[in-house]
Protein backbone atom coordinates (compact mmCIF):
# COMPACT_ATOMS: atom_id res chain seq x y z
CA UNK A 1 0.00 0.00 0.00
CA UNK A 2 1.77 2.98 -1.31
CA UNK A 3 1.34 6.24 0.42
CA UNK A 4 -1.22 7.45 -1.72
CA UNK A 5 -3.44 4.82 -1.20
CA UNK A 6 -2.99 5.36 2.35
CA UNK A 7 -4.45 9.12 2.53
CA UNK A 8 -6.73 8.25 0.01
CA UNK A 9 -8.27 5.39 2.42
CA UNK A 10 -7.75 7.87 5.50
CA UNK A 11 -9.75 10.35 3.22
CA UNK A 12 -12.57 7.92 2.79
CA UNK A 13 -11.83 5.83 -0.06
CA UNK A 14 -13.79 2.48 0.94
CA UNK A 15 -13.44 1.15 -2.57
CA UNK A 16 -9.48 1.14 -1.78
CA UNK A 17 -9.64 -0.26 1.44
CA UNK A 18 -11.81 -3.02 0.62
CA UNK A 19 -9.39 -3.83 -2.14
CA UNK A 20 -6.11 -3.70 -0.15
CA UNK A 21 -8.09 -5.81 2.74
CA UNK A 22 -8.80 -8.63 0.21
CA UNK A 23 -5.10 -8.72 -1.33
CA UNK A 24 -4.32 -9.00 2.30
CA UNK A 25 -6.92 -11.73 3.55
CA UNK A 26 -5.27 -14.91 2.36
CA UNK A 27 -1.78 -13.54 3.49
CA UNK A 28 -3.46 -13.04 6.49
CA UNK A 29 -5.31 -16.32 7.32
CA UNK A 30 -2.50 -18.43 6.58
CA UNK A 31 -0.46 -16.57 8.89
CA UNK A 32 -2.64 -17.08 11.85
CA UNK A 33 -3.24 -20.86 10.68
CA UNK A 34 0.42 -21.40 10.50
CA UNK A 35 1.05 -19.89 13.69
CA UNK A 36 -1.94 -21.06 15.49
CA UNK A 37 -3.17 -24.60 13.82
CA UNK A 38 -6.31 -23.95 14.06
CA UNK A 39 -8.59 -23.45 10.85
CA UNK A 40 -11.29 -21.71 12.45
CA UNK A 41 -9.64 -19.65 14.59
CA UNK A 42 -7.32 -18.42 12.10
CA UNK A 43 -10.66 -17.36 10.16
CA UNK A 44 -11.84 -15.67 13.18
CA UNK A 45 -8.98 -13.64 14.15
CA UNK A 46 -8.32 -12.71 10.27
CA UNK A 47 -12.07 -11.64 10.65
CA UNK A 48 -11.70 -9.08 13.77
CA UNK A 49 -8.20 -8.16 12.69
CA UNK A 50 -9.76 -6.67 9.45
CA UNK A 51 -12.34 -5.03 11.59
CA UNK A 52 -9.67 -3.67 13.87
CA UNK A 53 -7.65 -2.70 10.70
CA UNK A 54 -11.07 -0.72 9.13
CA UNK A 55 -11.35 1.36 12.71
CA UNK A 56 -7.72 1.51 13.16
CA UNK A 57 -6.86 3.01 9.35
CA UNK A 58 -6.25 6.46 10.64
CA UNK A 59 -3.34 5.43 13.18
CA UNK A 60 -1.57 3.37 10.40
CA UNK A 61 1.68 6.08 9.93
CA UNK A 62 2.74 3.74 6.73
CA UNK A 63 6.27 3.12 8.93
CA UNK A 64 6.06 -0.41 8.00
CA UNK A 65 4.09 -2.29 5.01
CA UNK A 66 0.39 -3.01 5.25
CA UNK A 67 0.51 -5.87 5.70
CA UNK A 68 2.76 -6.34 8.44
CA UNK A 69 0.52 -3.32 10.16
CA UNK A 70 -1.92 -5.90 9.37
CA UNK A 71 0.16 -8.75 11.02
CA UNK A 72 0.83 -6.44 14.01
CA UNK A 73 -2.85 -6.49 14.68
CA UNK A 74 -3.63 -9.77 14.06
CA UNK A 75 -0.82 -11.36 16.39
CA UNK A 76 -2.38 -8.92 19.03
CA UNK A 77 -6.23 -10.00 18.56
CA UNK A 78 -4.56 -13.84 18.40
CA UNK A 79 -3.37 -13.11 21.61
CA UNK A 80 -6.41 -12.00 23.38
CA UNK A 81 -8.47 -14.62 22.27
CA UNK A 82 -6.16 -16.92 23.20
CA UNK A 83 -5.82 -15.17 26.53
CA UNK A 84 -9.59 -15.55 27.06
CA UNK A 85 -9.85 -19.08 26.06
CA UNK A 86 -6.92 -20.15 28.38
CA UNK A 87 -9.56 -18.61 31.18
CA UNK A 88 -12.29 -21.32 30.51
CA UNK A 89 -10.44 -23.99 28.95
CA UNK A 90 -11.17 -27.48 30.01
CA UNK A 91 -9.03 -30.67 28.96
CA UNK A 92 -11.55 -31.52 26.63
CA UNK A 93 -11.17 -28.70 24.38
CA UNK A 94 -7.51 -28.53 24.77
CA UNK A 95 -7.73 -32.18 23.06
CA UNK A 96 -10.02 -30.96 20.83
CA UNK A 97 -7.40 -27.96 19.74
CA UNK A 98 -4.94 -30.82 18.95
CA UNK A 99 -6.76 -33.02 16.68
CA UNK A 100 -7.68 -29.12 15.04
CA UNK A 101 -3.91 -28.93 14.80
CA UNK A 102 -3.50 -32.44 13.29
CA UNK A 103 -6.52 -32.14 10.84
CA UNK A 104 -4.21 -29.24 8.39
CA UNK A 105 -0.52 -31.71 9.01
CA UNK A 106 -1.91 -34.91 8.50
CA UNK A 107 -1.43 -34.32 4.92
CA UNK A 108 2.05 -33.23 4.97
CA UNK A 109 5.20 -35.16 4.24
CA UNK A 110 7.04 -36.73 7.36
CA UNK A 111 9.77 -34.08 8.01
CA UNK A 112 7.58 -31.53 7.60
CA UNK A 113 4.64 -32.65 9.64
CA UNK A 114 7.59 -32.96 12.68
CA UNK A 115 8.39 -29.68 12.17
CA UNK A 116 5.24 -28.21 12.06
CA UNK A 117 3.79 -30.40 15.31
CA UNK A 118 6.93 -29.13 17.02
CA UNK A 119 6.37 -25.94 16.44
CA UNK A 120 2.66 -26.20 17.39
CA UNK A 121 4.15 -27.39 20.93
CA UNK A 122 6.06 -24.48 21.80
CA UNK A 123 4.11 -21.86 24.13
CA UNK A 124 2.96 -18.29 21.99
CA UNK A 125 5.61 -16.73 23.16
CA UNK A 126 8.24 -18.63 21.52
CA UNK A 127 6.75 -19.78 18.17
CA UNK A 128 5.11 -16.44 17.18
CA UNK A 129 8.74 -14.26 17.02
CA UNK A 130 9.83 -18.19 15.05
CA UNK A 131 7.31 -17.95 12.71
CA UNK A 132 7.53 -14.04 11.66
CA UNK A 133 11.51 -14.86 11.62
CA UNK A 134 11.78 -18.22 10.12
CA UNK A 135 8.47 -18.58 8.01
CA UNK A 136 8.30 -14.66 6.85
CA UNK A 137 11.77 -13.08 6.55
CA UNK A 138 11.21 -10.17 9.09
CA UNK A 139 14.07 -8.83 11.30
CA UNK A 140 14.47 -8.82 14.93
CA UNK A 141 13.44 -4.83 15.08
CA UNK A 142 10.55 -5.52 13.13
CA UNK A 143 9.04 -8.09 15.36
CA UNK A 144 10.03 -6.73 18.41
CA UNK A 145 7.45 -4.06 16.86
CA UNK A 146 4.86 -6.34 16.26
CA UNK A 147 5.02 -7.82 19.61
CA UNK A 148 5.99 -5.09 21.67
CA UNK A 149 8.46 -6.68 23.14
CA UNK A 150 12.48 -5.58 23.07
CA UNK A 151 14.85 -6.64 20.65
CA UNK A 152 16.48 -8.33 23.42
CA UNK A 153 14.23 -10.25 24.49
CA UNK A 154 12.90 -11.18 20.82
CA UNK A 155 15.91 -12.52 20.37
CA UNK A 156 16.31 -14.55 23.25
CA UNK A 157 12.96 -16.43 22.77
CA UNK A 158 14.01 -17.18 18.80
CA UNK A 159 17.01 -18.36 20.38
CA UNK A 160 14.99 -20.76 23.01
CA UNK A 161 12.25 -21.21 20.47
CA UNK A 162 15.17 -22.90 18.34
CA UNK A 163 16.75 -25.00 20.76
CA UNK A 164 13.44 -26.53 21.68
CA UNK A 165 12.94 -27.19 18.20
CA UNK A 166 15.96 -29.12 17.60
CA UNK A 167 15.61 -30.75 20.62
CA UNK A 168 12.03 -31.80 20.13
CA UNK A 169 13.26 -32.54 16.19
CA UNK A 170 16.38 -34.79 17.80
CA UNK A 171 13.75 -37.17 19.95
CA UNK A 172 11.80 -37.88 17.58
CA UNK A 173 14.48 -39.15 14.88
CA UNK A 174 16.02 -40.92 18.28
CA UNK B 1 20.22 -33.40 16.16
CA UNK B 2 19.96 -30.38 13.55
CA UNK B 3 22.19 -27.89 13.15
CA UNK B 4 21.09 -24.16 12.79
CA UNK B 5 21.09 -24.48 8.98
CA UNK B 6 19.02 -27.33 8.69
CA UNK B 7 16.75 -25.96 11.06
CA UNK B 8 16.68 -23.07 9.13
CA UNK B 9 15.74 -24.93 6.21
CA UNK B 10 13.03 -27.01 7.39
CA UNK B 11 11.39 -23.88 8.59
CA UNK B 12 11.63 -22.22 5.10
CA UNK B 13 10.69 -25.30 3.59
CA UNK B 14 7.28 -25.95 6.26
CA UNK B 15 6.73 -22.43 5.59
CA UNK B 16 6.22 -23.09 1.72
CA UNK B 17 5.04 -26.54 1.61
CA UNK B 18 1.91 -24.96 4.29
CA UNK B 19 1.27 -22.52 2.01
CA UNK B 20 0.64 -24.51 -0.58
CA UNK B 21 -1.57 -27.09 1.34
CA UNK B 22 -3.73 -24.07 3.17
CA UNK B 23 -6.78 -23.43 0.84
CA UNK B 24 -7.99 -20.28 1.46
CA UNK B 25 -12.04 -19.27 0.88
CA UNK B 26 -11.52 -15.60 0.22
CA UNK B 27 -14.94 -13.69 0.00
CA UNK B 28 -15.47 -11.57 -2.99
CA UNK B 29 -14.39 -7.70 -3.14
CA UNK B 30 -18.31 -6.91 -2.54
CA UNK B 31 -17.99 -8.51 0.63
CA UNK B 32 -15.09 -6.36 1.62
CA UNK B 33 -16.48 -3.36 0.50
CA UNK B 34 -19.86 -4.03 2.45
CA UNK B 35 -17.55 -4.81 5.64
CA UNK B 36 -15.77 -1.67 5.18
CA UNK B 37 -19.11 0.73 4.97
CA UNK B 38 -20.75 -0.86 7.76
CA UNK B 39 -17.60 -0.73 10.18
CA UNK B 40 -16.97 2.42 9.40
CA UNK B 41 -20.63 3.45 9.89
CA UNK B 42 -20.38 1.53 13.14
CA UNK B 43 -17.10 3.16 14.12
CA UNK B 44 -18.47 6.69 13.51
CA UNK B 45 -21.87 5.83 15.61
CA UNK B 46 -19.45 4.84 18.44
CA UNK B 47 -17.93 7.68 18.56
CA UNK B 48 -20.17 10.58 18.38
CA UNK B 49 -21.91 8.50 21.58
CA UNK B 50 -19.01 8.53 23.66
CA UNK B 51 -18.59 11.97 22.47
CA UNK B 52 -21.70 13.40 23.12
CA UNK B 53 -21.22 11.36 26.32
CA UNK B 54 -17.90 12.63 27.37
CA UNK B 55 -19.65 16.23 26.77
CA UNK B 56 -22.73 15.64 28.68
CA UNK B 57 -20.55 14.41 31.87
CA UNK B 58 -18.24 17.40 31.55
CA UNK B 59 -21.36 19.78 31.35
CA UNK B 60 -22.95 18.02 34.43
CA UNK B 61 -19.98 18.43 36.52
CA UNK B 62 -18.84 22.25 35.42
CA UNK B 63 -22.66 22.91 36.07
CA UNK B 64 -22.53 21.32 39.65
CA UNK B 65 -19.29 23.07 40.12
CA UNK B 66 -20.59 26.71 38.69
CA UNK B 67 -23.87 25.66 41.08
CA UNK B 68 -21.72 25.15 44.27
CA UNK B 69 -19.80 27.95 43.91
CA UNK B 70 -21.80 30.60 43.15
CA UNK B 71 -24.71 29.50 45.67
CA UNK B 72 -22.53 28.03 48.58
CA UNK B 73 -24.62 28.91 51.27
CA UNK B 74 -27.77 28.02 49.27
CA UNK B 75 -25.99 24.00 48.98
CA UNK B 76 -25.26 24.02 52.50
CA UNK B 77 -28.71 24.81 53.60
CA UNK B 78 -30.05 22.05 51.44
CA UNK B 79 -27.88 19.84 52.47
CA UNK B 80 -29.20 20.73 56.27
CA UNK B 81 -32.62 20.95 55.15
CA UNK B 82 -32.07 17.19 53.44
CA UNK B 83 -30.38 15.99 57.08
CA UNK B 84 -33.06 17.48 59.13
CA UNK B 85 -36.08 16.17 56.59
CA UNK B 86 -34.49 12.00 57.21
CA UNK B 87 -33.61 11.88 60.63
CA UNK B 88 -36.92 13.78 61.47
CA UNK B 89 -38.07 10.92 59.04
CA UNK B 90 -36.55 8.45 61.16
CA UNK B 91 -36.99 9.35 64.47
CA UNK B 92 -41.12 9.30 63.19
CA UNK B 93 -40.43 5.22 61.72
CA UNK B 94 -38.59 4.34 65.31
CA UNK B 95 -41.27 6.19 67.68
CA UNK B 96 -44.38 4.45 65.55
CA UNK B 97 -42.08 1.36 66.61
CA UNK B 98 -41.60 1.92 70.12
CA UNK B 99 -45.57 2.98 70.74
CA UNK B 100 -46.82 -0.64 68.88
CA UNK B 101 -44.26 -2.35 71.74
CA UNK B 102 -45.73 -0.38 74.45
CA UNK B 103 -49.32 -0.98 73.47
Amino acid sequence: MDSNDIQLAKQGDQQLLAKRLKENYSFLVKYVWKMSGDEQLAYDVTQETLVKAIQKINQYKGKSSFSSWLIQIATHTYLDIKRKQNRAFTYEQSEAACLKRDEITDSMPAEWYDVQQALLQLEDQYRIPIVLKHYYGYDYEEIAQMTKAKTGTVKSRVHYGLKQLRKELGEHEG
Amino acid sequence: MKDKKSIDSLLRTTAHQMDKEIEVEEPSLAYFTDLVQKETEAWYKRLWIELAFLWLTAVLCLSVLAISVVYAPLVFIGIQLLSVIVLFGYFLKESSRTVAWRS
